[in-house]
């Protein structure tokens, strides 16, 4: 049977050939389910493990007098694991009515190829429960948070937002996140597709730690005065924006920062960009003639001058290639050197800069802490640009001492005025005031004031010299107070162009001050931007006024000339 | 030829000395080949529980479970069928089954098409699949075609006939489309060509002319766009991980976090999730790779390489060129789904949509395989009855 051998021998090659697929596949088996298992075991996990996070409820911000200004409120989250769903498209029904949505969105989420799908975040509690009514197989709810501002605009761009996870995204609810925010729990959903859990792996469930109170320093009643000033002068005077800081300049709380125009953060889908910037420390602009506060500081402090030397101001000053004269321009005369400065002589103050020389007008630059942060417990400050003083030119001592040709914030602003309120010290801005936990108010012991970087007599006579800005004769009269002695400096500075060299025809109006002067408490800047008219004594000085005699009533400070405040 | 081992009583070669005096007519008992019984016995028990396990979250949970029990039952009494009688009486009527194949193949036109294919006439308890029965029928007339010529198929003209046997049938469940089952019957061909005494020569030209059809086949865009793309999936499985390479993606996930022990019968966590498709039919092995692990799916590898064994026993042992021939053909049908399924499922395959013989639900597939195994049987009993 010859024909029988070679199909017997062609069997056994064939056996062959097959015994060497099988190897191939068991090969291939112990691949995939030992030296790769553990890759392919996180890839099932992955697919198989639903994770949903519990936010945290978010710690609450007070004011100083505990008032409410932000809070999360409880809500409730829907979701839903598509494939328990028996009659996707009956619950797609009941579900958008009650949600108000298009059924068939709600059904496409309900027929998607995952094992987990939000239906609504963050609903209602009782939409949430309209919904749990329903009791509908594979749909299931989880309590959230959502943070929620009682006073709407108040304090917008100070306060800040959350995203829809109450993570900051701005403001103090960013700055203070960590603290605020506490730890999100978990919840680990793993079963088979019965619903059984699968043995070996239970479910987990990490409970979330809720975040810390905090107490601001802000003044509620003095922000919302601060906030209604500068919404109106922003209306009078037709400018783009206004901002403000009230500061306790012996503590360095900042009472109230605003600006205008702000948003509501409760409802964000009509909310600018713009409106969202906390001007007062995130913005720098050339501040003017306020800077003229420096100058003088530092030329009494280096005993250049004292405040009756005459100076000769000429009518117009030529330093290296640039001609400079006052605001409006004056015959040469002889002005006391409080003069120069209560009426705001570019001139005056630039002869006067000029005896200081470049080094030391530089050093009392960098005392008031200009060109860097003053270290506020807020996202985003900048710290305004200061030229080093190896990089000035010939002129720039004279643009520097009149405020151009250096750029600050608000902020740093009111620190320079509440540095020479409080006797010199540095001043330290903040927001927090205390962390509110289960074992108590815990103050964070960020008040107080900084090393002495100006003597007393300096500014004893700064003081002097800043009642006089605001007395009859200065550019400040529209900021007296009734019943307080008021200090302060106008200033008024034309913008930079955008993108060209030179200076355009619109203007910053400031006014920086304290009160009261014989025992300064407080300390205000107020910026206006573009206002009209420019003037920074006709503009800035009058919100200064409102903000600033509130705010000293409001806070029972005693009157300077013992006679009560009205009312 | 071999010696199987015990059988001192009556050695093949004994028999054929006594040819003709129909000493053996009936059974022998100890004919029987109870560890190909056993097999595929523990097969069928096998895949019935994976089923199960694979269904068990659908409604009603034993809905699968009942009917492939129904399957296994018909299976048995059509196994018992197909060892009943001498097999060699096939051979008369091997032309009439050939025949009403082709019947049923061009009926399952009349049916309306279930997922874009017409595959299967509806019996209203279940849905017959012809393709199914076609590789049968194949390999039933392929073998007396030649066991006639006395395995003298070496001549050309002869070649082309058997070619012309399978590929009529290979077109039209192409047509259906299969590609599964044309690719099966297409091996089965070349199995038994290559057993059955095809020269050399033959084979290369039967290579390049499968070459060429295969180049036509895409240029003219005969196959479909999903059948295309299973094809090029296979050969870069990251190119769609969403689409056409998912199935494959999903199954390795599942039998590679099987590792070892599995996570347990009833506990697979991805086929129970609905991330396997066709979790009980095609890709029941992902099922079985991922509750019972690589001890289990090489447990079940195993007991077709027992399967697949006691089958070339037969092969060898068997009378004539037919019991041979069928036996090749049977083989080959299985090993070639066994490894193209379960290579399928783990990557080493494109994914073409042929199931796992005795283990994937589905009653045609069940039914002709316990007829090979009852052929099997058949052949291995009557090795030594006397041939007329």
């Amino acid at each position: 049977m010859a024909g029988n051998k070679v199909k017997d021998r062609r069997l056994v090659v064939m056996a062959v050939i097959l015994v060497l697929g099988l190897v191939v596949v068991a090969g291939k088996l112990a691949l995939i389910q030992g030296i790769q298992a553990e890759h392919y075991k996180e890839l099932a996990s992955d697919q198989r493990d639903t994770h949903i996070q519990i936010t945290p409820s978010r710690g609450t911000l007070f004011d100083r007098e505990g008032e409410i200004l932000a809070i999360s409120e409880d809500v409730t989250t829907v979701y839903a694991t598509p494939y328990q769903v028996k009659n996707p498209e009956a619950a797609a029904l009941d579900i958008a009515e009650v949600l108000g949505e298009d059924p068939e969105d709600v059904q496409d989420k309900l027929d998607s190829n995952s094992g987990f799908v939000y239906l609504a975040r963050k609903l209602d509690k009782t939409l949430a429960n309209r919904i749990k009514e329903l009791d509908i197989e594979g749909v299931g709810f989880v309590d959230e948070s959502k943070r929620f501002y009682p006073m709407g605009e108040f304090a917008s761009q100070v306060l800040g937002i959350v995203d829809v996870d109450n993570e900051g995204q701005a403001g103090l609810e960013l700055y203070y996140d960590d603290t605020l925010g506490g730890n999100p729990g978990e919840i680990l959903l793993e079963r088979d597709a019965v619903g059984n859990p699968i043995p070996g792996s239970e479910k987990r469930r990490v409970q979330a730690v809720d975040g810390v109170d905090l107490q601001l320093t802000i003044d509620k009643d003095i922000q919302a005065c601060v906030e209604e000033s500068l919404s109106a002068a922003v209306d009078r005077f037709g400018a783009r924006a206004g901002t403000a800081v009230v500061l306790d300049c012996n503590s360095g709380e900042i009472l109230a920062m605003a600006t205008s125009p702000s948003f509501d953060p409760n409802d964000r889908s009509i909310v600018e960009p713009e409106a969202m910037r906390n001007r007062a420390v995130t913005d720098v602009y050339e501040p003017g003639s306020v800077l003229k506060v420096v100058t003088a500081a530092g030329a009494l402090e280096e005993g250049v001058v004292d405040p009756n030397s005459v100076i000769q101001v000429s009518s117009q000053l030529q330093v290296a290639d640039e001609v400079f004269t006052d605001a409006e321009t004056m015959p040469s005369r002889a002005l006391e050197f409080n003069k120069v400065i209560s009426q705001s002589s570019n001139v005056g103050t630039i002869q006067v800069a000029l005896m200081l020389g470049n080094n030391r007008l530089s050093e009392y630059l960098d005392r008031f802490g200009l060109g860097h942060l003053t270290g506020v417990d807020f996202p985003g400050e900048v710290g305004g640009l200061v030229p080093a003083v190896s990089d000035w030119s010939g002129t720039s001592i004279a643009t520097i001492s009149i405020g151009q040709g250096i750029s600050v914030t608000p902020l740093q602003l009111v620190c320079v005025a509440g540095m020479v309120a409080n006797g010199g010290h540095r001043i330290c801005p903040h927001f927090l005031k205390a962390k509110i936990t289960d074992k108590g108010v815990e103050d964070m012991g960020l008040g107080g004031i900084g090393r002495e970087l100006l003597t007393e007599e300096t500014c004893r006579e700064m003081i002097a010299i800043m009642e006089q800005v605001v007395a009859p004769g200065g550019t400040g009269t529209r900021a007296a107070v009734n019943y307080y002695r008021v200090a302060g400096k106008t200033g008024t500075a034309a913008k930079p162009r955008e993108n060209a060299a030179g200076y355009s025809k619109r203007y910053m109006a400031s006014f920086i001050g304290f009160a009261p002067a014989e025992n300064p408490r407080l300390a205000v800047v107020v910026v206006m931007d573009e206002p009209s008219p420019i003037w920074g004594g006709h503009t800035s000085a009058p919100v200064f006024k409102e903000i600033m005699g509130y705010s000293l009533q409001h806070l029972n400070i005693p009157t300077s000339w013992g006679t009560p405040p009205p009312g | 030829m071999m010696h199987r081992k015990g059988a001192t009583d009556f050695s093949p070669g004994m028999v054929r000395e006594k040819t003709g005096e129909k000493v053996l007519k009936r059974f022998p008992p100890r004919a029987l080949d109870k560890p190909l019984l056993l097999c595929a016995l523990a097969l069928a028990a096998f895949g019935t529980l994976m089923i199960y396990s694979a269904t068990r979250a659908d409604v009603p949970s034993t809905y699968y479970l009942k009917r492939q029990l129904m399957f296994v039952v018909l299976a048995l009494v059509v196994m018992a069928l197909g060892a009943s009688f001498d097999y060699r009486k096939i051979m008369p009527y091997s032309k009439i089954i050939y025949v009403v194949t082709l019947f049923l193949l061009l009926i399952v036109f009349l049916f309306p098409a279930v997922s874009g294919a017409h595959r299967w006439i509806s019996l209203g308890f279940f849905d017959f699949q012809p393709s199914e029965l076609a590789k049968l029928a194949v390999i039933l007339t392929l073998a007396t075609f030649m066991a006639d010529r006395r395995m003298e198929i070496g001549s050309n003209t002869e070649f082309l006939r058997a070619l012309g046997i399978a590929g009529l049938p290979m077109v039209l469940i192409f047509i259906e489309p299969d590609l599964g089952i044309t690719l099966s019957i297409f091996v089965i061909l070349v199995g038994m060509l290559l057993v059955g005494g095809a020269r050399a020569r033959q084979m290369v030209a039967l290579g390049a002319g499968t070459l060429a059809v295969i180049a036509a086949t895409i240029q003219l865009g005969l196959l479909k766009t999903y059948q295309l793309n299973r094809l090029l999936v296979f050969i870069k499985p990251d190119m769609d991980p969403m689409q056409a390479g998912y199935n494959l993606m999903q199954s390795k996930i599942a039998i590679g976090s099987g590792q070892l022990v599995g996570k347990g019968l009833f506990h697979g966590t991805q086929t129970n999730l609905k991330f396997i498709p066709a979790h009980h039919t095609d890709f029941i092995f992902s099922v079985v790779g991922e509750e019972l692990g690589f001890l289990g799916a090489i447990f079940l590898l195993a007991l077709f390489a027992i399967l697949i064994w006691r089958a070339f026993k037969i092969a060898l042992t068997a009378r004539d060129s037919f019991g041979t021939m069928v036996a090749v053909g049977i083989i080959v049908m299985f090993i070639f789904q066994m490894i193209v399924n379960v290579g399928m499922t783990i990557g080493i395959m494109p994914v073409t949509g042929i199931t796992l013989p005795f283990i994937s639900y589905g009653g045609s597939s069940l039914i002709i395989s316990f007829f090979c195994v009852g052929l099997l049987l058949n052949i291995g009993i009557h090795r030594f009855t006397a041939g007329s």
